[in-house]
C-alpha cells in the first residue's frame, strides 16, 4: 500500500487549502528573506496589516505590497494593536476595503504586557463583524467557554494562543488546547501565537489542531527560509500522525519483539 | 482687508493628514490631495474614520477640521 506523504487538504470558510501553515510577514531581516521564507514554508495564507502611510511610487510600502502580490497567497489582514471593540471593528472595515477580502484575523487586546486577548471585547467585535458579513478568524485565549461563545456566534475558525505573541514558549497549557479539540470536534482550530520551534507545532498538530499560524519563530531564526521549511515538514508530520492515530500511552512496558521460542532455552533448562 | 484677502481667508483649509496638521489656501477634494501628494499604489482614503469609496474621490470635498488618513498595507503577524 502506498502512503501519501502529504496530509489531507482542508478548508477554511469554504476555501480549500493544502498547506496547514499560515505565516506572518513581519520581522524578517529583509524583504528578500521574507519572500524566501514564505516560499519555503509552502504557506498559502499570509497575514499582514494596515497603517497610516503615504505610499508613493518609490516608497518601501509599495515594495512590500508588490512583493506580497507576487506570492499569490490568500491574504489574512489583522487588527493588531487594537484595544477596543470600536478600534477593531473600524480597522476590520478598512482592511476589507484595502485588501478586498472579508477575512479578518480579529485581535482585540486586553493587556499590553502579555498581549492577551480581551475575551469580552472579542465577543462583542465578533458579533458586529459577523453581522456585517466578515469571515472572522478570532485570535483568542484557550478558554473553553469563550471559544464556545465565538463558535455560537458563527465563527467557523478559532485561533487560540499557545503562548503570548512573540514569546516562543510553545504550548503553555496543552490540557486546555486538548479540551478545546475534544469539546469542539467540528471546529477548525489553529494555534496562533507562542510557537517557538517545530516540535511545538508537531505537538499542536498531534492534538488534532487543523493548522498553525506563526511569524516570529521563522522571522527571528538565524536562517528564516530553512526554519520555514522545518515548520512546513513538522506541521505536515504532526497532521499525518494525528490522521494515522497515535497509540495510547501505557503505564507498563510491553515487549515489541516476540518472547516465545527464544533460542536461549538451553540456558534456562 | 481687501476683497482678495477676504476671499483667501474664507477659503483657507486646515485639516489633519495622517495626524499632521496641514493647510491649503484653496478648496481641496480628496482627489486633489492625492494628486498633489503624489500618492500611488495600494491605499485607501479614510475621512473622519469613514472609508471614502474611490469612485467619489473627485466629489468629496475636504472641510476644515477633517481628519484625512491614507492607509496602506504593512507587514503583520
Amino acid at each position: 500500500m502506498s502512503v501519501d506523504m502529504q496530509a489531507s487538504n482542508w478548508q477554511v470558510y469554504g476555501t480549500e487549502l493544502q498547506s496547514r501553515l499560515f505565516i506572518g510577514t513581519a520581522l524578517y531581516p529583509s524583504p528578500q528573506v521574507m519572500m524566501d521564507a514564505i516560499e519555503a514554508s509552502q504557506a498559502q495564507v499570509v497575514t499582514l496589516s494596515l497603517r497610516r502611510q503615504m505610499p508613493t511610487k518609490s516608497s518601501a510600502d509599495n515594495q512590500f505590497w508588490n512583493l506580497i502580490q507576487k506570492l499569490g497567497c490568500h491574504l489574512l489582514p489583522n487588527t493588531a494593536g487594537c484595544y477596543s471593540v470600536e478600534e477593531a471593528v473600524n480597522t476590520a472595515r478598512m482592511a476589507r476595503e484595502l485588501f478586498e477580502t472579508d477575512w479578518i484575523k480579529l485581535e482585540v487586546l486586553g493587556d499590553s504586557y502579555n498581549l492577551q486577548p480581551d475575551p469580552f471585547a472579542l465577543v462583542e467585535a465578533t458579533k458586529v463583524l459577523i453581522a456585517e458579513g466578515f469571515k472572522v478568524f478570532p485570535y483568542c485565549t484557550d478558554d473553553l467557554v469563550l471559544c464556545q461563545k465565538l463558535a455560537n456566534l458563527g465563527c467557523e475558525v478559532l485561533m487560540p494562543w499557545g503562548a503570548p505573541i512573540g514569546t516562543g514558549q510553545g504550548l503553555i497549557n496543552p490540557y486546555a488546547l486538548e479540551t478545546l479539540r475534544k469539546r469542539l470536534p467540528d471546529m477548525t482550530l489553529l494555534v496562533d501565537a507562542g510557537i517557538g520551534k517545530p516540535s511545538d507545532a508537531v505537538q499542536a498538530m498531534e492534538l488534532g489542531y487543523d493548522g498553525i499560524l506563526l511569524n516570529t519563530a521563522v522571522a527571528e531564526a538565524l536562517a528564516p527560509p530553512m526554519m520555514a521549511a522545518a515548520f512546513a515538514q513538522s506541521i505536515n508530520a504532526g497532521r499525518l500522525a494525528y490522521e494515522a492515530g497515535v497509540m495510547p500511552k501505557r503505564d507498563n512496558a510491553k515487549p515489541s519483539t516476540p518472547t516465545l521460542d527464544q533460542p536461549i532455552w538451553q540456558l534456562h533448562d | 482687508m481687501s476683497d482678495r484677502q477676504r476671499f483667501s481667508v474664507s477659503n483657507q483649509l486646515t485639516i489633519k493628514v495622517n495626524g499632521v496638521e496641514t493647510s491649503f489656501d484653496h478648496e481641496q477634494s480628496v482627489n486633489d490631495y492625492i494628486l498633489k501628494a503624489d500618492i500611488s499604489g495600494r491605499f485607501i482614503v479614510v475621512v473622519n474614520g469613514e472609508v471614502v469609496p474611490k469612485s467619489t474621490y473627485a466629489i468629496t470635498l475636504l472641510n476644515t477640521g477633517d481628519k484625512l488618513d491614507i492607509v496602506s498595507p504593512v507587514s503583520g503577524g
